[in-house]
């Protein structure tokens, strides 16, 4: 059982993510489960995802600890997780400047969510073609969205400010249905 | 086809199952995706009808008049629109029509939460309108849920010929679950009165004779018509006598949930006896009376402040311990937190 | 004949002898009967209030709705069959006071339905109370120092549509008032027919009137035709306007 919480506000983005990643599991074969908590504002209000994605289907949607959150604001607060990936100092995990790679990188900022959403099917393991990925994306600047999936997907050191080396390095094993835990050392 | 399916469009898909072909309804949150699905199927060919109406009172009132043109009709809303839409729900009791009324429960009371899930709604279906009524209700806990569910509403519907309100709430209208609609069988009742234009019928508010005559001061006829439809709510809410029910013999507590809070409790089985209604109202009576025979305690953790444990008091004539979960945070932590505090001793 | 359009059986009405609705009824059922309308391709939605009653006295399926909420019910009923005429009957309060909204996006979607405003200028049933259409002064139960404000003017509410239909006629005018409806059940659009209406007993008494006669001679000596072509009817002239 895999439990991904993606948090941010209105506008960033969590609805795409969390419903591409969501449909990617689904096609792979997995039960999924997908649920939305937000605040009442078209942009800048609390916006949250709830993933559980497991082999039997799933009971309860809403996750107390989540395995991975992503965390590209700080609108929601007291969320557990076994690591995190946020936006620059938004945590003392894996700090991703999202907003300022997908500028960079694609030309807009907010592209910066495709790089999460690599990044996050990095961290689960998920192998698709493009051909599969391209198909769940949203349908406007399709290019761009599957160069900054890739982008982020293989995220490597010297494209961060801070470096992937994180405190804590977890490795997720999804395939058994259990979320295993191993440490391991920090690659270079 | 297997695949990711929302609640609120599991909801419509089990409408237009159910062999649905009119909707209107005006735009609110968390509801409006059902809106926007009956537009888009609108569009794609004249069988099915929609209307945005100018508020809640015309699309409550819309789906009157096109049920007794012929049509299964459905609306779909919030707290707030569900308020405003008691009157036509009265009128839809008192002049036997059968239609649907889907309430995507939020936070209230009025504007409330409008993101925020809760079952405030209860005892507005039970006595939201005027006079004595005896609705029917039944309310999910998931998306295939949903999608059978909104089935037995139309079902139940057409058989009461009576407004029957499908709950749900701001989390399971928006939660996606991997489902295979196409493999769930249901069985769709018929539409059985004749259409408007045929005959020469009056359909009203008033109360009124077998024949549709207003009797506006014969407290006999009243009485009567009362009591047949009550006894027909009853006999229709009979075959559709819906809620689940795990035992547990090492526990001495029954703990009553439904919709999306049993979602978030169902871990706690193995600490618990658990009793899920998915038909609210009438009142599982015999059900429940059975199910809690064997437990000293009954709590009801609902989103709501009591509304269910109330209802459930009165039917079994037990005390009945409250855990409420407000504001729209649900989850286990707080049902465990909740249920400790009540019980006095450690939930984990 | 027209008769058959009556349910005799459930005469005599409840309506107070000398009612304007009576007379709609009788001049309504006249033009259904001319134009072939019957219970197997006509409809009628009526509004609380008194004019509601007609709905109980005609040989057609009929519904009669909550307040102010006829028009809703009777634009999903042409929606869902729209081979029926579906004939709206209702009074000025049910129509542009708690029906208001409804009325004005009826401008605006302009479903093929045809009004007719039984305008009597008071809430007659509940006894005498003070309307939309009431005019500024007039005295009745809820407005005992006299009504407070102008009453709404119908027709430039109408008129809000890019497409609409006015009619404004009185009881008294039988012959112009057949026309009206006559034009506005074959209109395929929205058509509202604005019928000057007498209520004698909660409202024409207070006023002076003796006799619900005394009313209608009122009414011929007030209205007069509008001149033909007239594209605005001025105040207490009876005619018809339209557009598209």
């Amino acid at each position: 059982m895999g439990k991904i919480i993606i948090s941010g506000e209105g506008g960033q983005g969590v609805r795409v993510i969390s419903h591409t990643l969501a449909t990617l599991l689904a096609d792979l074969g997995y039960e999924v489960s997908l649920l939305y908590d937000y605040d009442s504002a078209v942009r800048g209000a609390m916006s949250m995802a709830h993933l559980v994605f497991d082999k039997e289907p799933i009971a309860n949607p809403v996750i107390e600890d989540a395995d991975i959150l992503l965390k590209l604001s700080d609108k929601a607060s007291g969320l557990r997780a076994e690591k995190t990936v946020c936006e620059t100092g938004l945590c003392i995990d894996e700090e991703i400047p999202f907003d300022k790679l997908g500028i960079e990188k694609f030309g807009r900022e907010v592209f910066g969510n495709m790089i999460a959403l690599g990044r996050l099917m990095a961290l689960i393991g998920i192998k698709v073609s493009e051909k599969e990925l391209a198909k769940v994306l949203p349908l406007k600047y399709p290019e761009e969205n599957i160069s900054a999936v890739r982008f982020g997907y293989h995220l490597k050191e010297e494209d961060l400010e801070r470096g992937l080396k994180s405190r804590k390095r977890r490795h997720f094993d999804f395939s058994s249905g259990q979320p295993g835990t191993a440490d391991r050392e920090a690659e270079n | 086809m297997r695949r990711l399916v929302q609640g609120n469009e599991a909801v419509f898909l089990g409408a237009l199952k159910a062999g649905a072909s009119f909707f209107a309804g005006y735009p609110i949150t968390p509801s409006s995706e059902i809106l926007v699905l009956a537009v888009e199927h609108a569009a794609r060919g004249p069988a099915f009808k929609f209307i945005q109406s100018e508020d809640e009172l015309a699309a409550a009132n819309a789906i009157i008049g096109a049920s007794l043109a012929g049509a299964k009709s459905f609306t779909a809303t919030s707290g707030p629109g569900f308020s405003l839409m008691q009157e036509a729900i009265g009128y839809g009791h008192q002049a036997e029509v059968p239609t649907v009324f889907v309430n995507v429960q939020r936070v209230g009371p009025a504007t409330g939460m409008p993101t925020m899930p809760a079952q405030q709604d209860i005892l507005q279906t039970k006595y939201g309108s005027s006079g004595d009524y005896y609705p029917l209700v039944f309310y999910p806990d998931s998306v295939e849920e949903c999608y059978r569910y909104a089935v037995a509403a139309f079902n139940a519907a057409e058989e009461s010929l009576s407004p029957v309100i499908l709950l749900s709430d701001a989390f399971v209208g928006h939660l996606n679950e991997t489902v295979n609609l196409d493999d769930i069988e249901v069985e769709v009742v018929p539409r059985s009165r004749l259409p408007l234009g045929t005959d020469k019928r009056t359909f009203t508010g008033l109360a009124h004779d077998e024949d549709g005559r207003p009797r506006t001061a014969d407290a006999v006829v009243y009485q009567k018509w009362l009591y047949k439809v009550k006894a027909r709510h009853e006999q229709v809410a009979a075959r559709y006598s819906y809620f689940e029910f795990q035992a547990n013999a090492s526990s001495d507590t029954l703990l009553i949930s439904y919709g999306i809070v049993s979602r978030v409790t169902a871990p706690l089985t193995s600490q618990f006896a658990l009793f899920r209604p998915i038909r609210i109202l009438p009142m599982l009576g015999p059900e429940l009376r059975q199910c809690a025979r064997n437990y000293e305690k009954i709590v009801v953790i609902e989103a709501n402040d009591g509304q269910y444990a109330c209802l459930v008091e009165c039917e079994l004539k037990r005390d009945v311990i409250r855990v409420p979960l407000l504001g729209g945070r649900i989850n286990l932590d707080l049902a465990k937190k909740g249920l400790s505090e009540k019980l006095e001793r450690e939930v984990s | 004949m027209f008769k058959d359009l009556l349910r005799l059986e459930r005469f005599p009405t409840t309506w107070c002898p000398g009612c304007g609705i009576g007379q709609i009824m009788i001049q309504l059922a006249m033009v259904m009967d001319e134009l072939g309308l019957n219970y197997t391709n006509c409809v009628i939605i009526c509004g609380i209030g008194c004019t509601g009653r007609l709905a109980g006295y005609m040989n057609v399926d009929s519904i009669y709705t909550l307040h102010g909420r006829t028009l809703p019910v009777a634009e999903a009923v042409k929606l869902v069959n729209p081979s029926l005429k579906v004939i709206v009957v209702s009074g000025d309060g049910d129509l542009a006071s708690i029906g208001g909204n409804h009325l004005l996006h009826a401008t605006r979607r302009n479903p093929d339905l045809t009004v007719l405003c039984n305008n009597n200028e008071v809430y007659g049933l509940t006894g005498g109370h003070a309307g939309p259409t009431t005019p500024r002064d007039t005295k009745t139960v809820s407005s005992p120092a006299g009504a407070s404000y102008d009453p709404l003017n119908l027709q430039n509410l109408i008129k809000a549509g890019a497409n609409y239909f006015y009619a404004k006629t009185t009881v008294y005018h039988q012959v112009h008032l057949r026309n009206c409806l006559k034009e506005a059940i074959a209109r395929p659009g929205f058509a509202f027919v604005d019928i000057t209406s007498q209520c004698i007993e909660n409202y024409g008494r207070r006023l002076g009137f003796n006799s619900a006669y005394e009313m209608l001679l009122h009414f011929r000596k007030t209205y007069k035709r509008a001149p033909e072509g007239a594209e605005t009817l001025e105040p207490y002239e009876i005619g018809i306007v339209r557009r598209g």
